[in-house]
């Protein structure tokens, strides 16, 4: 990172070539979509995923957001892919924190995500049940 | 898409002009000149001569007499000197100032500050076109009113006050009128022999002189007591001591005689830019100038968009290199203040982007801007979540 460059080559990568940005094609045994809007800057991230047979076959997402939370919403659909449903769960923004060098006035934005995906897995587990 | 760096942010600091570093190399290398200028033997004598040939080199520029001029570090200290200084010479007169919302910040902290010390700050919002209204600062004035301070061009937006008609109605209630000029001097004539402006400040780097040396212009001394803000010295009429930067004065006074000269062609240049600008991004969806073209310095567009995040769309904009009214990209945590009391939304005024070009602008770099603005705004309307 050169001097008083808030973001690092990570970031940069994510925001110019997101391959998790859009929705999703194909079929699957269930879809879900949550959104989460921040009232303070009015930041908005909708995650979807796609599950077969218990998996996340697939992630999407779409942000009006920050640079930071775009590149965090590709780093967590990047990861949630093939995981269980507990992925949803087991989410550690933190990492993807110290991964995006987040500044500390921007912990709030990465919160979007983690809400985001906690009312993805309550969904899902919602859905399951019925 | 250029992958090559864009220059348009002049209203932050522009290029040092060629003939600019000439005069200051020649000043320090060639002619070997390095003496302190307030020392009276041969190497200062010759240091003082080029300060005084610089002083004069400005004063030509803004139509004064060069004893006038004090020198600074730049507007910011201007700005301060005269601020702080006018309010604590007539402090026992009475505390109360006059300032309008959309100062830069350089005017509005100090005036903060003030109010943390007792002072009575009257704060005036801009009115139509987020301009001034004569009457709006005439009935602001009170008995114990003893500083106006205004902004001449607006860094955010070019929004040019009229500081003449301002200035008239101070000088008839004796109220002393102060300018911020760091946006307008050496950019547009400012005539200043006739002008009923009691101080006004200018900076170096806003017209292709050097970082770091600016000036503070006063009319009366006598009129206009100022209490300096700091101390060690006689220099500058004991108002501003320390010894002074030579090289960058030399270059100061450069920039300011280029100015003269260059004022006109500048001027064409720039409402051909602006123009040219405007028209390849105006039909963006939902885009609004923030500032008209009548009221603004060809200088500086201003735009918003309502549905775009300002930060994200700094960041697609690279390699242009430009000014956001973006929360994130400032250091107070929020959007433009500026642009607010305008009327701008949160988001309009997040949203915003301040283009700013000058003298070594081409049709190139303008398009390249264009080109890449309304590819950012695609990608980032194209990423976003459904209504």
């Amino acid at each position: 990172m050169m001097p008083n460059d808030p973001y690092n080559q990570l970031v940069r990568d994510c925001f110019s070539d997101p391959q998790h940005a859009g929705d999703l094609t194909n079929e699957y045994q269930i879809t879900s979509a949550a959104t989460v809007a921040e009232s303070v800057a009015g930041d908005r991230l909708t995650v979807t995923v796609g599950i077969d047979d218990g998996l996340i076959a697939a992630a999407r997402f779409r942000a009006d957001a920050c640079p930071h939370l775009i590149a965090a919403a590709e780093l967590a659909c990047t990861g949630l892919e093939n995981q269980t449903i507990g992925g949803l769960r087991d989410f550690d923004s933190h990492k993807i924190m110290r991964r995006l060098s987040v500044p500390p006035e921007k912990i709030g934005k990465i919160l979007v995500l983690e809400d985001v995906l906690t009312t993805l897995a309550q969904q899902i587990e919602q859905s399951i049940q019925e | 898409m250029t992958d090559a760096i864009v220059y348009l942010d002049f209203a932050s600091t522009t290029p040092l002009a060629a003939d600019v570093a000439a005069a200051m190399h020649e000043c320090t290398a060639a002619e070997n000149i390095y003496g302190n200028a307030a020392s009276q033997h041969p190497a200062g004598r010759k240091s003082a001569l080029v300060v005084d040939h610089a002083r004069q080199q400005v004063a030509t520029l803004l139509n004064v007499e060069p004893e006038r001029l004090i020198w600074t570090s730049g507007a910011t200290e201007s700005n301060n000197l005269a601020i702080q200084g006018v309010a604590r010479t007539r402090q026992h007169r009475g505390k109360h100032l006059i300032t309008m919302l959309t100062e830069h910040k350089a005017v509005v902290d100090t005036f903060r500050a003030l109010e943390r010390e007792g002072y009575v700050v009257t704060w005036l919002a801009p009115g139509e076109g987020g301009l001034l209204a004569a009457d709006v600062l005439a009935d602001a004035i009170r008995a114990d009113t003893q500083l106006v301070s205004i902004m001449h061009i607006n860094n955010e937006t070019g929004i040019t006050q009229n500081i003449h008609e301002l200035g008239h109605i101070c000088r008839e209630r004796g109220v002393s009128f102060h300018v911020d000029a760091a946006q307008s001097t050496g950019k547009v004539r400012l005539d200043l022999s006739d002008a009923p402006i009691d101080l006004l400040s200018l900076t170096g780097h806003k017209f292709y002189g050097p970082q770091g040396i600016g000036a503070l212009y006063i009319a009366d001394f006598a009129a206009v007591p100022i209490t300096p803000l700091v101390f060690g010295g006689g220099q500058e009429r004991r108002l501003r001591p320390g010894t002074l930067p030579v090289p960058l004065i030399v270059g100061l006074g450069r920039a300011a005689e280029i100015a003269h000269e260059q004022m006109d062609n500048d001027l064409r240049h720039l409402r051909a830019l602006n123009r040219r600008l405007w028209k390849g991004i105006a039909d963006v969806a939902d885009v609004l100038r923030n500032g008209s073209a009548e009221q603004c310095f060809p200088g500086i567009l201003n735009v918003s968009v309502a549905d775009v995040n300002g930060e994200s769309l700094m960041l697609g904009m690279e390699p242009i290199c430009v000014s956001s009214g973006s929360a994130c990209n400032s250091t107070s945590g929020e959007s433009s203040y500026v642009l607010r009391a305008l009327g701008r939304s949160d988001r309009e005024a997040d949203g915003a982007v301040r283009f700013s070009f000058g003298r070594t602008t081409t049709n190139d770099d303008i398009d390249a801007a264009i080109e890449r603005y309304r590819y950012a705004i695609k990608q980032m309307r194209s990423l976003a979540p459904g209504p």
